[in-house]
């Protein structure tokens, strides 16, 4: 680490706040955690502000602290919340987090959308880049809030040029401590997938992902990235890795056993990440940040905590 | 179960894989991972298996016979040609011929129609024998990033799903890949492929019915399933034609060049045509 900075994480006790206090802190940073929630596992040294970042404690803090960079993660992943909830928490304060940090002269924001809002559709290009558009909401409605918040970051970059957001979109987050959607329904002991589809897959390691977020503090770097992993393989092997067993089903089938016989509740637009790859170019962020992946796709693969220990 | 059945199929596959597939397969230098796939999705595995029972298809059923392969240069290539056989033999018997004719072996990788990437099963073969969805940005990726063979015909499901009366009837080529040959630098190779329009005869597209199933046409095949006859093939590949530019141009600077390889594969048709014995010699 060159320099020491002062660097505010909403949604700090969540699972990719939690990967970004643990990264920065062990790099020396002054890390600041903002969560309602209280996080065991948070390192020492590192203090908890308990708050909503939609209430006016969150700006007293801000102008507080004058931090060197912001980092919005306090995001709704799951799908259980009402519609209106989720987005008037992930649009309408990650807007309110922007408009907060703005006000109070943060010059480096970063916010982390997802890989997935280009969307898992057929006609896709594989590898997309940046200049693709979000197109997730023609068969996921669902992550409309997702897309909105990501929209609205990214015009950060033209409104105020004199700020540096770095908007990042990750591919599927793998490791020992995240909890994604991806993460969970590998952890089970079976796991449904639509027959005779077994689409490509990219996935990083949590810990790379902290390295993500430590590079998009560095000064120049500003724009929207997809951050890419070590590569690519179909979702059969990251079901053979995990230890899981993938149980392949018509597509019929599924929509009728979801929720229930053990089988997860998910949305029908997520089913689509099950049939078509969803795969981005994540060479601009390589080259604007200097970013490359430390952990092979093996490791990668095998970080997700198992259910059952596999034979060998 | 399922898995352990899977396992019995592929298994009596790869007995018939041997060294001839394997070295062949090696010369291909691929970027395969550490399980034995391509960033696209490719399987080592499954395009050896593939590999071997389109072997028998290739030289024992269909008598594949091709010229011309020396045209195919070093490095990207953009393969055109006439569309037939209702369900893509002819891309298929283009890929057994660069894989076991050309010297050295080449992966053609086709650009082939949404329809068969959402079909359960046919998309998933595809994309392990390394097929990629039809959109322009992934065969611009597998020219200028990996110097790929690519596989286009132009005239799409019209030429494919075409009906008997129009036989070896170019029936229109669609401009982008003359502007995606310009835009890359690659030189294009016109081919003609001959036999496609007997093994599955075709008398109806049937397209009310189709529509309601859901796919582009529906062959109408005198033996009923679109399954091919044993005829004949004869691929004739011609000289490479390039095309210098940036692929932006007006049409009235593309469209002649897209005239121009047409033209190509009419004469590579007429003299294939005129060259055969018969249909099944």
């Amino acid at each position: 680490m060159s320099v020491r900075r002062r660097v505010v994480v909403t949604g700090a006790s969540g699972s990719f706040g939690r990967v970004a206090v643990r990264w920065l802190s062990s790099r020396g940073h002054e890390v600041h955690a903002v969560d309602l929630h209280e996080d065991p596992s948070l390192p020492s040294g590192v203090e908890l502000h308990r708050l909503d970042v939609r209430k006016r404690g969150f700006e007293d803090l801000v102008r507080r602290l004058h931090p060197d960079a912001l980092i919005h993660l306090a995001m709704v992943r799951r799908f259980g919340r009402a519609q209106a909830e989720r987005y008037r928490i992930n649009f309408e304060g990650t807007a309110k987090v922007f408009e907060v940090g703005r006000h109070h002269g943060v010059k480096k924001m970063v916010f982390v959308s997802r890989a997935t809002v280009y969307g898992a559709l057929p006609d896709q290009p594989q590898f997309v880049t940046e200049e693709h558009p979000p197109a997730a909401g023609r068969t996921f409605p669902e992550i409309q809030d997702l897309i909105a918040a990501d929209l609205y970051v990214s015009g950060m970059l033209w409104r105020h040029p004199d700020i540096e957001t770095v908007l990042l979109r990750p591919v599927n987050v793998l490791g020992p401590t995240v909890n994604t959607l991806l993460n969970r329904y590998l952890g089970r002991r079976r796991v449904f997938t639509v027959l005779g589809f077994d689409p490509v897959q990219q996935v990083i390691h949590e810990e790379d992902l902290g390295l993500a977020f430590e590079l998009s503090l560095d000064p120049g770097v500003r724009g929207v990235f997809n951050v890419t992993g070590p590569g690519e393989v179909p979702l059969h092997v990251l079901i053979d890795e995990a230890g899981a067993a993938g149980i392949p089903l018509p597509e019929s089938v599924i929509g009728l056993v979801k929720g229930r016989l053990g089988f997860p509740e998910i949305p029908k637009g997520a089913l689509d990440y099950l049939k078509y790859p969803c795969t981005v170019d994540g060479s601009r962020f390589r080259e604007a940040a200097g970013f490359t992946p430390a952990r092979g796709l093996v490791e990668t693969l095998r970080s997700v905590p198992r259910r059952r220990h596999r034979a060998s | 179960m399922p898995r352990r059945l899977r396992r019995l199929f592929t298994g009596s596959l790869d007995r018939l894989v041997d060294d001839e597939l394997r070295a062949r397969h090696a010369r291909l230098a691929l970027p395969m991972n550490a399980y034995g796939y391509d960033r696209w999705g490719a399987s080592q595995d499954d395009q050896l298996r593939m590999m071997a029972l389109l072997r028998t298809l290739h030289r024992s059923y269909f008598r594949v016979e091709s010229t011309g392969l020396e045209h195919i240069p070093e490095g990207r290539v953009l393969l055109v040609g006439n569309h037939s056989g209702q369900l893509a033999y002819d891309g298929m018997l283009i890929a057994t011929t660069l894989f076991f004719d050309a010297e050295p072996p080449r992966l053609a990788r086709a650009m082939i129609e949404r329809f068969f990437i959402e079909t359960p099963v046919v998309g998933r073969l595809m994309t392990r024998m390394g097929q990629l969805t039809g959109v322009q940005e992934n065969a611009e990726r597998l020219l200028t990033e990996e110097d790929a063979a690519v596989l286009v015909f132009p005239e799409g499901q019209r030429g494919g799903g075409r009906v008997w009366a129009n036989r070896y009837r170019i029936m229109g080529f669609s401009q982008g890949f003359v502007r995606l040959a310009r835009r890359t630098k690659t030189p294009v190779v016109p081919f003609a492929f001959i036999g496609g329009e007997e093994m599955c005869p075709s008398f109806s597209r049937a397209e009310p019915l189709a529509k309601l199933l859901g796919t582009p046409y529906l062959p109408i095949v005198p033996w009923g399933l679109p399954l091919p006859a044993p005829v004949k093939v004869h691929i004739h590949f011609g000289a490479a034609m390039r095309f210098e530019g940036t692929g932006d141009e007006e049409d009235d600077v593309i469209l002649p060049e897209v005239r121009a390889v047409e033209h190509a594969v009419a004469e590579l048709i007429a003299r294939g045509l005129s060259e055969r014995k018969g249909v099944f010699a």
